[in-house]
């Protein structure tokens, strides 16, 4: 044992040296580095999972913002396809109305002129009997009686819806 | 590719070799054949207490890797929990030793399962500690830089010294270096103290997991169940356990000694045949040699853990 150099106090220092070694790597090496990566694998989980939760949020807030586009779309569709209706409803109203009381005016001025026409007619024919009556009296020079006038009138009268029908 | 290798760069190098060879001849300079001592040499007397050169660089070896833990973990805030997470981003030194650990913490984890926090600092420590002290009997200066001591006996060849050099003309009542440093994997009470804490060890785990049943690898009494003939062979079988145990400290201690004694006596006497250059491919052996020692030992050591809690082969089968 001698030979090889075996010795009891060496090989007890060396125990010695490889224990204390052992614990001050553990406690200055081993533990601190091991913590370490333990705890920086967590945190990349962690920020993983917020990354995952965070993109995930993003897509229902987009999914969310398509929606009310959409619906924001559809609304507005429905409102201009509301305001045309109804400015159609308007229009064909006010046509209605323009047509109704132009064909009331158009009547009642036919009315009236058919009323004048009427009236100026028997104003006329009144002037005429008096007319010519006046020419009558002219020419025979004296008056004629009532019955005779009267006579002579219808005559005439009745000529002239003859010739003028 | 031949003109490539004539470059002025390697001409000149060529030119060196050939005039260092030239030089070393004319003046004499020959490269001693070593003292090849077994045992460490003591290179510091305290009164009682011998320090070998051995001791020596295994305390260098601490102190080293002490150093490189206090550098590996300086940028390591103290309350992680509460650390910033700008503060856990590695970088430089520490990024290495981190690979490291968590490179061999996984291999252990793989083999070990939940004893991991028990192995781990055993075993990772076993590689650290063997590996740099295999590779430190390697730096230039360890084990020729040392003390010039009169040959202990006249049979031993020792030289004669100019001034502070020892020269390569063997006499019989000369100097033989005594080196201050020595890789301490050369030194069998470093390798011992490794197979010893290995061994120890596994017993230690063995019995924390199995109990007393641990014993049942040594002595199994249970083949008699089987009939006498495999009452014997059980017991034979747990004698050759026994012998094994013992075995491996034997073969723990010797294969990291040998091999590291062999490769640094390999090297001086290459040296001491050819002073330079050829020793070159037999320092990168001796680095790639030492490295897988230090695995051979580390992974062993943690082979044997593992084996030691997890109950005995037959055990399972009854």
């Amino acid at each position: 044992m001698a030979n090889l150099g075996i010795n009891l106090g060496f090989l007890v220092s060396q125990l010695v040296n490889f224990s204390l070694l052992a614990v001050l790597l553990w406690l200055l090496l081993y533990k601190p580095v091991l913590n370490m990566l333990n705890q920086r694998k967590e945190r990349i989980a962690r920020s993983m999972a917020d990354v995952d939760a965070a993109r995930e949020a993003a897509a229902k807030a987009q999914q969310e913002y398509d929606r009310k586009i959409a619906e924001a779309q559809r609304k507005a569709q429905e409102i201009i396809g509301q305001a045309a209706q109804a400015g159609e409803k308007v229009g064909a109203e006010v046509k209605a109305d323009a047509q109704r009381d132009a064909e009331a005016i158009r009547q009642k001025a036919h009315a009236e002129a058919a009323q004048e026409k009427a009236h100026v007619l028997v104003e006329v024919q009144n002037q005429i009997a008096s007319l010519s009556m006046l020419a009558t009296e002219r020419v025979l020079g004296r008056a004629i009686d009532d019955d005779l006038q009267q006579k002579l009138i219808d005559q005439f009268l009745a000529e002239l819806g003859e010739v003028k029908p | 590719m031949l003109k490539k290798l004539f470059t002025i760069r390697n001409l000149v190098i060529l030119l060196l070799v050939v005039a260092l060879f030239v030089v070393s001849g004319m003046l004499g300079l020959k490269v001693p054949l070593p003292e090849v001592s077994i045992a460490a040499e003591t290179v510091i007397h305290l009164g009682p207490i011998q320090i070998t050169n051995a001791l020596l660089t295994a305390w260098v070896a601490m102190i080293l890797l002490i150093i490189v833990a206090y550098f590996a973990t300086r940028s390591i805030p103290k309350d992680l929990s509460s650390a910033s997470t700008g503060d856990l981003v590695p970088s430089g030194f520490q990024n290495v030793v981190e690979m490291l650990i968590e490179g061999f913490h996984g291999m252990v984890k793989s083999i070990a399962g939940h004893w991991t926090p028990q192995f781990f600092p055993i075993v990772m420590t076993i590689f650290l500690f063997v590996v740099l002290s295999n590779w430190l009997g390697l730096i230039p200066g360890f084990g020729s830089i040392g003390l010039l001591e009169p040959a202990h006996n006249a049979e031993a060849t020792s030289y004669v010294a100019h001034g502070a050099i020892l020269t390569a003309e063997p006499v019989h009542d000369g100097y033989i270096l005594v080196p201050f440093f020595r890789a301490p994997s050369t030194d069998l009470n470093f390798t011992l103290a490794l197979a010893l804490v290995s061994v120890v060890l596994s017993q230690y785990f063995g019995i924390r997991a199995l109990r007393l049943s641990y014993f049942k690898r040594f002595f199994n009494f249970g083949g008699f169940k089987d009939g006498a003939l495999m009452g014997i062979a059980e017991l034979f079988a747990g004698l050759l356990e026994i012998i094994a145990e013992f075995a491996k400290i034997i073969s723990f201690s010797f294969r990291l000694f040998g091999n590291i004694f062999a490769g640094e006596v390999l090297l001086s006497v290459v040296a001491f045949l050819i002073p330079y250059i050829v020793s070159l491919p037999f320092y990168g052996l001796e680095v790639f040699v030492g490295f897988i020692q230090a695995i051979v030992f580390m992974m062993l050591t943690l082979v044997f853990f593992a084996s030691a809690t997890i109950g005995h082969g037959s055990e399972e089968h009854h």
